[in-house]
């Protein structure tokens, strides 16, 4: 028995160059700052929520009956890298596909139907993102008990409140459709993004995963192990950090703008676990069928391949944030203060690339 | 978009460019001494291919182990762990002493 860090995966990616790192958020602020010159002047993007699919109980039937077969051993690679990692990358691809495949979900069949009240709105899924990215981050030892945890909280939510508590409050559903929101497959991604509904705690659920992957990079650097910080405290740190200047950026719009960080969430995400999901993804699906000796292939973990995904995604990640928040501030904006209205918004989401960039050297 | 799409491919170009060509490993082995009471983690960087020997010293009895390379060692009072090896792949590496004390982090390029 080994004790693995951040729950599986054992090697890490080379620092990203610091010259790319330079140079990439070079790109980013040039590129933010032309955008508020050269983009359009009028709001282009009518809000269009992706439809909503029918119901998928028997995919989510076949997947509870699938858990029981799971071997003991690939749980973590199975919660750590296929869903944590796997289903984000996917929701992007394809759609929300937490949804479809959330096996207790099946419990809001059998549901009482009292309304879910509106104050909670997203808080409790930020609350489970934040103990999920502390199991993941601080104590993997601690991952059953999270498993059934959650899997009380969701079936008793879902029982009491039906479909509209998974939409809501499950961590994972709201994360999953955040980031479905960017699939190409289903209409123009922007229309997607800014029909987000703003609902308390947003903001919240959108800095736990931006402060939770940064604390990923800090927390693996030997810098950080000589300061002896608590990684409890790290964490904690790193979402404040996120929220707070959110916060202190976007003060005069509250949530109205964070579903244009959403892109910037996906393309952290990917930039920083695309290597542990070509990997350990491959460990994962052989730990599945219970093959424990695989040794998988790892030419997608080539340093050039690597630095060029994580650059390509950040910088991915920062432009189309960056139209999409263009877009909506024209809206939200007074016409004299269309250009200046925008500027703490901009150097927010460049400190945020350019922070994330750095930490892809660091850690 | 036009501008949009026009940056994004001058950034791949880019990341490709300025990718460092590949060293080729040097005779020497690189040899380290660490003591797990007094850890002081830095990065120390390696090439692909290179020998790492690493003695570890420890009041306590210890497990010592790399990260991603199978190789373990023990180490007590008066009795460093000597781990010797080749790493052959590219990434970052960390040298931990049982359960979570990191001790040095290879970079191996």
């Amino acid at each position: 028995m080994t004790v693995l860090a951040h729950g599986v995966g054992a090697r890490h990616d080379l620092p990203l160059p610091l010259d790319l790192v330079l140079q990439g958020a070079a790109v980013a602020l040039l590129a933010s700052f032309l955008a508020l010159g050269l983009l359009w002047t009028k709001p282009r993007f009518a809000a269009a929520e992706p439809k909503s699919e029918r119901d998928w109980w028997p995919v989510r039937l076949l997947v509870a009956v699938g858990l029981v077969l799971v071997p003991a051993q690939a749980w973590p690679h199975l919660v750590f890298v296929l869903v944590w990692v796997g289903v984000p990358v996917l929701s992007v691809l394809v759609g929300p596909v937490w949804r479809v495949v959330n096996p207790l979900r099946l419990a809001a069949r059998v549901t009482l139907g009292r309304a879910y009240p509106e104050r909670l709105g997203h808080w409790p899924a930020a609350l489970g993102l934040l103990a999920f990215t502390w199991v993941e981050l601080v104590s993997p030892d601690t991952l059953p008990w999270f498993l059934v945890g959650y899997a009380v909280v969701n079936v008793a939510g879902g029982v009491v409140f039906g479909r509209t508590w998974f939409e809501r409050a499950d961590g994972f559903e709201v994360f999953s459709t955040l980031l479905g929101r960017l699939s190409p497959l289903r209409g123009n991604p922007f229309r997607a993004l800014v029909a987000t509904p703003v609902r308390p705690g947003l903001v919240a659920v959108v800095a736990v995963l931006l402060g939770s992957t940064a604390f990923d990079s800090v927390g693996s650097t030997p810098a950080w192990e000589r300061l002896s910080v608590p990684d409890t405290a790290g964490l904690a740190a790193a979402v404040a950090l996120v929220a707070g200047s959110y916060l202190l950026a976007c003060r005069s719009f509250g949530g109205q703008l964070a579903h244009s960080m959403v892109p910037i969430v996906a393309g952290y995400v990917v930039a920083h676990y695309f290597s542990l999901l070509a990997v350990e993804g491959q460990r994962g699906v052989a730990l599945l069928f219970g093959i424990t000796g695989f040794t998988p292939d790892d030419t997608l973990a080539a340093p050039v391949l690597v630095a060029s995904v994580q650059l390509g995604a950040v910088l991915a990640g920062h432009l189309l944030a960056v139209v999409s928040a263009h877009d909506r501030a024209l809206r939200l904006l007074p016409a004299d203060k269309h250009l200046t209205g925008q500027v703490p918004l901009l150097v927010l989401m460049v400190g945020y690339t350019s922070g994330g960039l750095a930490l892809l050297f660091a850690g | 978009m036009k501008t949009v799409h026009a940056l994004l491919l001058a950034l791949l170009v880019l990341a490709g460019c300025s990718a460092t060509p590949q060293a080729s490993p040097p005779a020497e082995p690189l040899v380290l001494r660490l003591s797990v009471e007094q850890a002081s983690p830095q990065r120390v960087e390696a090439v692909r291919g290179q020998a790492v020997e690493l003695t570890v010293t420890s009041e306590q009895p210890v497990d010592v182990h790399v990260h991603g390379i199978d190789v373990l060692a023990k180490a007590e009072s008066g009795k460093p762990a000597v781990l010797k090896f080749t790493v052959d792949r590219t990434g970052t590496f960390d040298v931990e002493a049982h359960p979570d004390t990191l001790l040095v982090q290879l970079v191996v390029r």
